[in-house]
């Protein structure tokens, strides 16, 4: 904040006393209005220029600006902007603003007009102050109010700050727990963002629609959803890492894991890892790693070392633990131990599913270790209630390809076949190939991401065309002095 | 109920109601489902398949709705084909009133399917067979709109259905007025096809003519496109025979418009046409000299001469500069010249820098000669006696070079105006001079019957130059092949673009070929679609020439339009063709195709300016002068200047000629780059080691900036927007000098004088004063280099005293002993100054003494008012018009409101009162031609007997 600084150091200077409370009150306020409007004016910026990336800086602006929000300079702000002819809906929307801020509707006589980006600027502030200070009853209204504003807009300015709009708005209503009733409202967003062409809202909603279905367990719903529509490619990439979070989880719960766990990897990877986003990196990993015990795999073990993981996914690193060893017990004394913790995260069904796993992990390491193994060993060992049992059970493992062995009926044995050679399969290619794959499209998305800014490559030009006409006026005045008396006589002849 | 739903999480339950037996489970679930629609049509979208069923289910009584709810679902998941057609198969349950998004974005896809099906029909002839459901969706959506009386849509709609009985209906039932100019103005030229374009103008007709006192003047527009030259002829005879004075003023100001927009064929056959009956003999005769141009050149001519700006130090300094030895260097001056008085009568410099003149030689004599033309153009009853010197008679031959260039000038003295004299004249050259030693005249007179028959459609013409097309010699068949185009301009004449195309293939002369591609160009100017049979043909060949025809058909079917398939094929041709002149003319014809959206034409070209090709940057240069010309468009500036210093001598000179075009008649206070870019001009001439090409560019942009001394700009289109068809084939005409330098000076067809004319009933020019609510340094014109203009009106007069010319070239005796060339022009220029205010000085008293007060504006600001007097005859820049009044209480009014620039036709409102005219700078003088049909009792005087120092040369034509 060097404005400030030397806003505060232009203030106190002259003084050269210590401001009083009021002042410095009264100094904040001034300099919050004047970012508040400073904002404004990249909006501004955008609009004329129809350029989305001025706006994304007015929205970074808001992480600071949200620490700092007052109602009596929002208000103000709000009167600036309220000429007498901005249209009717965003004179209502800016009167609601004032009204649910609890402040006097003022009007300016040199009051601004206001754009529907700059009312739903102002709106998302006033939200956040109204989500900070904890009215939620009043940020649901004004979140509705201003639903209006946004979807009336087509304008593709307004996309990115719609798409934060409609964040707020679900937020809201999830705070006040009805979360369903959210839902008619982002249906049709999804459908009059996907009609015109608003991608960053789209990506929006369509999120939140799956996480509003994820909280009702409407499963079904979701998958459909995401069946029928398709994902913008050039989503924001936080947006993506959300949406394919939550593609993973409901890929994992209908039982599709390889599906959910290529796309939950995705997700932890496109999601930038810093602290803000430690939640997402937490709740994606659990999911992670459950998943990838279900699909038989162990993970790395450092994944559970990394500094924000290694609070929250303790409980997982037991259950992997037990999975990797086959203890059904232990297993069932981890998941005994922390149901609520799985409950509250929303796996248990996924985690109760890992039982069979844990049973398939004992079989393949008791395969491994034996050579021939007789069926009431393995009973024993993995702790069955009966012979038969485990023969069922090793049988379905030979069958699903878990194990390469044979089971002696009559004599009540299995026999583990020799082990192959896997560099002499083609695994190893196979497993290459996707890794290769996965860097491709790595390299792909980070090219895709880059942004060239029109008209750099000038300056470049420029020097480049500066050096040539050196270079052609250098050689120009050694052909003059070499030829210098004859040039005349010959450039007649020439052209006779 | 309502609850119900709202708590529904799933739609599964009612889904499967649909696979009872029941139909009364069926409808409830169909109801509920197209209740719920909106929220589970994911979940729905699986059981479509079921729903269809329903649908196809003839015993089933709700069919409709189970249409409307797959058709719902069909809408979300994007397929909106799918959803027309249920939407359809629900009839009236498809509620078109319902502003929901469903209903929207299905009647939108209705609307332009139904637009598709029947311009498919209508293109290939048959009645279109269009679903009679779909039919009455579009049906009802005129209702509504009629009900809403929103008829500018309606009218939109209709055309673009090309449902003409509702487009009349809209007329009737709407303003007509404002609709019928909103169709004129806005949408006509939206019609990519010829015929319905015709079809509407005639509907326009009918609807005007049911008016009782119709504008008559958009009648005659819609007539002339519609070429209906006897009708027009039975108006204008009409009104000119009618006692009311209005109707008269008004006769003659429609007949302005129409030599400013008709053809050439157009206007020649309402002259025929027009009766002269007794009572009102006067009048019609007035309208005929009106529609063969006659009046107008006589004023513009007026206009051009008394206002005359040129700043003669620019010439002066660059004839030092350039090497006169040079061929190319020659050509340079003489266009620079040429354009710079353009119609303008002044010759002063050549007179005096004969000796500078003297050094042309082979085609820059044909050339100087031809430039003539060019300063002398309009110059309708004089024309003759001016060329006498150079035009070959049978005793003496000077030279073949300068007698060709005597051909070509007179044509464009007579350009877009074919008298038959001139005409006659040109047309017996070309049987008299035949074999091998003419063909350079032949070349001559070739260019010149294509200027002054431009557009004149004459078959006779056409065949003459046919058989000389066929003798297939170079230089003769090149002429020829140009001059079919421009005679035949626009009239898509089939035999003889059979003809044209047939030679084209068959000749193995490049440069006939190169000529017959632009004068297939010209043919279909304007025909849109009509010519893409034509461009289809061409496009594929093997011949990168051919294909280069290809793009000059897309250029001239589709100039102006902004037509996105002609885009999309030029952009195509011009990344992808193997030939560099193929790439260059892609490129270039966008600027002709985006003429009426130029602030497009930047963004677009904007890639191409900074292409590897140095012809696709050359094109992307002149695509921005051409579309952005005399806009002064801030965003082509900025992609041009840079181009100025381009590593490549032609893409210099293609950036010059460019931005000349685009700043014409800008000054520093509107445009403040202006300076900067006449300046590079000078430093491009100054550099000793700069190529040939960039000085030629330079110098012609010289010319080209300040052409027609100032006081004209380039008028692609007139002033009402319509596309001015001569303006357009000169400028592609021009183009061309890419090839060969002499058609340099078809540029001169695009110069329109921007002024401001006002004319009585008589045709003369009263005393009249308008007002500009601006700044007058806005529209100031730009000073002289090294010399401020204090005295710029009296300056003017100069230019008819022949004592000036003789200060002058006293003056230019003295200094003519030989000059360093860099660093003398100052002296020079300086010199000249002072001899030519003293010339003026002098005049000043003259005129004061003799008590003439010659109207002018009044010089200074008055403090705090922002606006000052413009006097008739005298310039109005294009945008200034915006700020243009007519004075309340003025003596004149216009006949036609709203129009400040150009020629006004206005009333007197004192009729009996002795009127103050503005005498006429030319003085009467007997024309050449006692037989000629010219109707002007005064012209520019001719000037002094003067004649180019050629020597006779022995040099052998040119050969190709």
């Amino acid at each position: 904040m060097s404005s400030k600084e030397a806003a505060s150091k232009e203030a106190e200077a002259p003084m050269e006393v210590e401001a009083s409370p009021e002042q410095k009150q009264a100094e904040t306020r001034r300099i919050l209005l004047e970012d508040i409007t400073r904002s404004i004016g990249f909006l501004q910026r955008g609009i004329t220029a129809a350029e989305t990336h001025y706006i994304y800086r007015a929205l970074r602006t808001l992480s600071s600006l949200r620490k700092r929000l007052q109602p009596e300079v929002l208000a103000e702000a709000v009167a600036a902007r309220s000429a007498a002819e901005n249209a009717p809906a965003t004179r209502d929307c800016l009167a609601t603003m004032v009204a649910l801020l609890k402040q006097k509707p003022a009007g300016s006589p040199k009051a601004g007009a206001c754009e529907p980006e700059v009312c739903l600027f102002l709106g998302l502030l006033s939200m956040l102050y109204l989500l900070d200070s904890g009215s939620r009853e009043a940020g649901a209204e004004l979140a509705d109010v201003l639903l209006g504003v946004a979807s009336a807009s087509q304008r593709r300015t307004v996309d990115p700050i719609a798409s934060r709009i409609y964040f707020y708005y679900a937020r809201f209503f999830e705070l006040a727990g009805r979360l369903a009733d959210a839902r008619p409202a982002l249906l049709g967003a999804l459908q009059a963002a996907t009609l015109t062409g608003m991608k960053e809202t789209k990506t929006m909603v369509l999120t939140l629609l799956l996480r509003n279905y994820l909280h009702y367990n409407l499963y079904d719903q979701a998958e459909r959803l995401t069946a029928k529509t398709g994902f913008p490619a050039e989503a924001p990439s936080n947006l993506l890492a959300r949406y394919l979070y939550y593609l993973g989880f409901i890929e994992a719960v209908q039982l599709n894991y390889s599906q959910a766990q290529a796309h939950l990897l995705e997700a932890t990877r496109k999601a930038p890892s810093n602290a803000a986003t430690a939640g997402f990196q937490q709740a994606a990993h659990k999911i992670y790693v459950i998943v990838e015990l279900l699909m038989g795999n162990i993970p790395e073990r450092s994944l559970f070392r990394a500094p924000t993981l290694r609070k929250p996914l303790a409980p997982y690193l037991e259950l992997a633990r037990a999975v990797r060893i086959g203890d059904l017990t232990k297993f069932q004394d981890v998941v005994d131990r922390h149901e609520a913790k799985f409950l509250a995260d929303n796996v248990l069904v996924l985690v109760q599913r890992l039982r069979h796993n844990v049973i398939k992990a004992g079989i393949r390491s008791i395969n491994v270790a034996y050579s021939r193994i007789s069926l009431r060993d393995i009973c024993l060992k993995l702790h069955l209630d009966s012979e038969e049992d485990a023969e069922y059970i090793v049988a379905k493992a030979i069958r699903d390809g878990v194990i390469d062995a044979t089971i002696d009926h009559e004599k009540g044995f299995v026999q583990s076949a020799e082990v192959h050679n896997v560099y002499g399969t083609s695994d190893p290619q196979y497993a290459f190939d996707k890794r290769t794959g996965f860097c491709l499209g790595l390299y792909n998305d980070s090219v895709k991401a880059m942004r060239y800014p029109g008209g750099n490559h000038r300056k470049e030009l420029a020097y480049a065309i500066e050096a040539i006409k050196r270079e052609r006026e250098l050689a120009h005045e050694l052909e003059n002095e070499e030829y210098d008396d004859e040039s005349d006589e010959d450039a007649m002849d020439e052209d006779l | 109920m309502a609850g119900q739903v709202e708590a529904l999480t799933s739609a599964t339950g009612l889904i499967s109601l649909l696979g009872e037996d029941e139909r009364e489970l069926q409808l409830y679930g169909l109801t509920q489902l197209n209740v719920v629609a909106d929220r589970f049509w994911a979940e729905i979208s699986d059981a479509i398949s079921q729903i269809e069923v329903l649908y196809e289910d003839e015993a089933f009584p709700h069919r409709q709705l189970a249409a409307l709810v797959a058709s719902k679902i069909y809408f979300h998941l994007g397929e909106f084909d799918d959803a027309l057609g249920f939407a359809l198969g629900a009839g009236q349950l498809f509620n078109l009133a319902d502003p929901s998004a469903y209903v929207q974005t299905v009647v939108n896809h209705a609307m332009d399917k139904y637009i598709e099906l029947r311009a498919k029909a209508d293109d290939e002839g048959g009645e279109a067979a269009v679903d009679t459901r779909l039919v009455a969706v579009v049906e009802r959506m005129f209702e509504r709109c009629f009900e809403l009386k929103d008829y500018a849509q309606v009218v939109g709609i209709a055309i673009e259905t090309r449902r003409l009985d509702v487009l009349e209906r809209a007329l009737v039932s709407g303003d007509t007025q404002a609709l019928l100019a909103y169709v004129q103005r806005e949408c006509i030229d939206l019609i990519g096809s010829i015929h319905v374009q015709s079809r509407v103008q005639e509907l326009l007709f009918k609807v005007h003519m049911q008016f009782e006192a119709p504008d008559y003047e958009a009648v005659c527009l819609c007539l002339s496109k519609l070429n209906h030259p006897q009708r027009t002829a039975e108006i204008l005879g009409g009104l000119a025979a009618s006692e009311s004075e209005d109707k008269v003023l008004g006769a003659y100001q429609i007949a302005f418009e129409l030599e400013a927009n008709a053809t050439q064929e157009f206007t020649k056959a309402v002259v025929a046409a027009l009766a002269l009956d007794g009572e009102r003999a006067a009048a019609v005769e007035r309208i005929k000299s009106i529609l063969r141009g006659d009046e107008t050149r006589k004023l513009h001519l007026d206009f051009l001469f008394r206002n005359n700006k040129t700043d003669m130090n620019i010439l002066n300094r660059t004839c030092k500069q350039l090497d006169a030895r040079q061929s190319l260097a020659h050509n340079a001056m003489t266009f620079a010249n040429a354009f710079m008085h353009a119609g303008t009568t002044v010759d002063n410099f050549l007179r005096a820098n004969l000796e500078w003149l003297s050094r042309a030689n082979s085609w820059s004599k044909f050339t100087a000669t031809a430039a003539l033309g060019v300063i002398h153009a309009g110059q309708l009853r004089h024309g003759f006696g001016l060329l006498q010197p150079y035009l070959p008679d049978d005793s003496t031959s000077v030279s073949p070079f300068s007698e060709g260039g005597a051909f070509f000038a007179l044509g464009l003295i007579h350009a877009g105006h074919g008298s038959e004299r001139a005409i006659g004249y040109l047309q017996e050259a070309l049987v008299t001079y035949q074999g091998y030693n003419a063909e350079i005249l032949q070349h001559g007179a070739c260019l010149g019957l294509g200027a002054a028959g431009m557009g004149s459609g004459s078959v006779a013409l056409a065949q003459a130059l046919t058989s000389v097309l066929y003798t297939d010699s170079a230089v003769s068949g090149e002429a020829a092949g140009l001059a079919l185009g421009m005679v035949m301009l626009g009239t898509n004449h089939e035999p003889t673009l059979k003809d044209m195309l047939l030679y084209a293939k068959e000749t193995a002369h490049e440069k006939i070929i190169r000529a017959l591609a632009v004068g297939v160009g010209l043919v279909v100017f304007g025909r849109k679609q009509e010519a893409d049979p034509l461009i289809a043909s061409l496009i594929d060949e093997e011949d990168p020439l051919l294909r280069l025809g290809a793009v000059h058909a897309i250029t001239m079917a589709y100039c102006g339009t902004g037509d996105n398939g002609a885009i999309r094929r030029l952009l195509h041709l011009a990344v992808s063709d193997v030939k560099d002149d193929v790439r260059r003319a892609a490129v270039t014809s966008l600027g002709f195709v985006l003429l009426r959206s130029p602030e497009q034409v930047p963004r677009m070209v904007e890639l191409l300016s900074e292409s590897f090709n140095p012809h696709v940057r050359v094109g992307a240069a002149l695509a921005l002068g051409i579309a952005c010309a005399g806009t002064g468009s801030k965003a082509a500036i900025a992609i041009l200047e840079p181009m100025l210093k381009d590593t490549v001598d032609f893409v210099v000179e293609g950036a010059s000629i460019a931005l000349a075009f685009i700043m014409i008649q800008q000054n520093e206070t509107f445009e403040p780059k202006v300076a900067d870019v006449r300046k590079q001009f000078a430093t491009i001439l100054e550099t000793k080691n700069a190529e040939g090409v960039a000085k030629f560019g330079a110098a012609i942009s010289q010319g080209i900036i300040d052409a027609g001394g100032r006081n004209v700009t380039i008028g692609l289109t007139t002033g009402d927007g319509q596309l001015n068809a001569r303006a357009c084939a000169g400028m592609l005409l021009f183009t061309q000098f890419w090839y060969w330098f002499p058609l340099a000076h078809f540029l001169s067809l695009a110069f329109r004088p921007t002024a401001l004319i006002a004319v009585n009933k008589d045709l003369n020019t009263p005393v009249i004063e308008v007002v500009c609510a601006a700044r007058k340094q806005l529209f100031a014109y730009p000073p002289d280099i090294e010399q401020p203009v204090e005295k710029a009106p009296t300056k003017v007069a100069t230019a008819v005293l022949s004592t000036t010319a003789k200060v002058r070239r006293t003056a230019r005796r003295e200094d003519s002993v030989p000059e360093g060339p860099a660093s003398e022009p100052v002296s020079a220029g300086q010199d000249q100054a002072a001899a030519a205010d003293e010339g003026s000085s002098m005049d000043v008293d003259d005129a004061s003494g003799s008590g003439k007060t010659q109207p002018q504006p009044k010089r200074g600001r008055r403090p705090g008012q922002e606006s000052f007097a413009v006097s008739n005859i005298t310039r109005v820049l294009p945008f200034q018009e915006k700020s243009m009044r007519w004075p309340a209480g003025s003596r004149y009014v216009p006949v036609r409101q709203g129009r400040v620039s150009g020629v006004l036709v206005v009333r007197d409102t004192q009729p009996g009162e002795p009127e103050e005219l503005i005498p006429s700078v030319l003085q009467e003088g007997p024309a050449d031609g006692d037989g000629d049909d010219a109707a002007g009792d005064a012209t520019v005087p001719p000037p002094e007997p003067f004649e180019y120092p050629f020597g006779d040369d022995a040099t052998p034509p040119a050969s190709s």
